[in-house]
């Protein structure tokens, strides 16, 4: 199995996941409604998005209170980031053909 | 999951998913800027309490110097409450402000005190010499982390 595409990482095929964790990807943690407002997609798209995410291992979701008000925040474990950094080489090597100059975004 | 990835995205498909990606990670280091005035309010609020210090005995002093202090903790929370995402440098920017500062303030500080430069009878602009240079680690971590990419 040499041929690119067998290192991409299936869940990661779906634009708006691939947006998400592209996002994450050079975030220590964002909060939810910056993910939904940069991505445009709805709080339950994005939910539904971030469950499959989270059931893989690739996402945490940590919810924090400052006073009353609730912040969810999301952020990518070592096991998402590697992925999408393997899927990222994938893409490039299917791009311009090598690996030798791809890079992580992180 | 090598197996189900029957469909292969052509060159052209895999560029734009490439660019996609680099906006989006843009995007969190542009979010965070607010983060980088932190250490910089800090700083301007240490020296403007050293510069308080400097001054001739007036009334109310003690009270300006609370009211700056105030001002700078109301300006840094005020910060913090409008990032909604911090990028990985940010990291650097909390080793910085939470453990490089107190450190290095109260190595300062220490020194100051040892050798005298705040003895009694000192020029009160002692202080506030003292002051700035406390801050420099604030100032060169703010230099750093700006011109980084994570």
């Amino acid at each position: 199995m040499t041929h690119p595409r067998h290192q991409l990482d299936e869940l990661l095929t779906h634009p708006v996941r691939f947006s998400i964790v592209a996002m994450l990807t050079a975030a220590d943690r964002a909060e939810f409604g910056f993910v939904r407002d940069q991505i445009e997609i709805s709080d339950s798209m994005l939910s539904k998005q971030m469950n499959a995410l989270e059931q893989a291992g690739y996402v945490k979701v940590r919810k924090a209170f400052v006073g009353k008000r609730g912040r969810t925040w999301l952020s990518l474990t070592s096991q998402g980031r590697r992925t999408f950094d393997r899927h990222l080489s994938a893409l490039h090597t299917i791009a311009y053909g090598n690996t030798a100059t791809a890079r992580p975004l992180g | 999951m090598a197996y189900v990835n029957d469909v292969t995205p052509t060159p052209q498909q895999a560029q734009a998913a490439l660019a996609e990606a680099a906006t989006r990670s843009a995007l969190v280091r542009k979010a965070d800027k607010p983060l980088l005035l932190i250490p910089l309010v800090i700083a301007a609020t240490y020296i403007a309490v050293g510069a308080v210090f400097a001054l001739p005995p007036f009334a109310y002093k003690g009270l300006v110097t609370l009211l700056i202090l105030g001002a700078g903790l109301a300006g840094g929370l005020g910060l913090l409450a409008t990032v909604r995402a911090y990028s990985r440098r940010s990291r650097l920017l909390k080793l910085a402000v939470g453990i490089v500062f107190p450190l290095w303030n109260g190595a300062v500080t220490g020194a100051s005190v040892v050798l005298g430069w705040w003895a009694p009878g000192s020029p009160v602009w002692h202080f506030t010499v003292s002051a700035v240079v406390a801050v420099l680690p604030l100032l060169a971590i703010t230099a750093l982390v700006g011109r980084s990419r994570r």
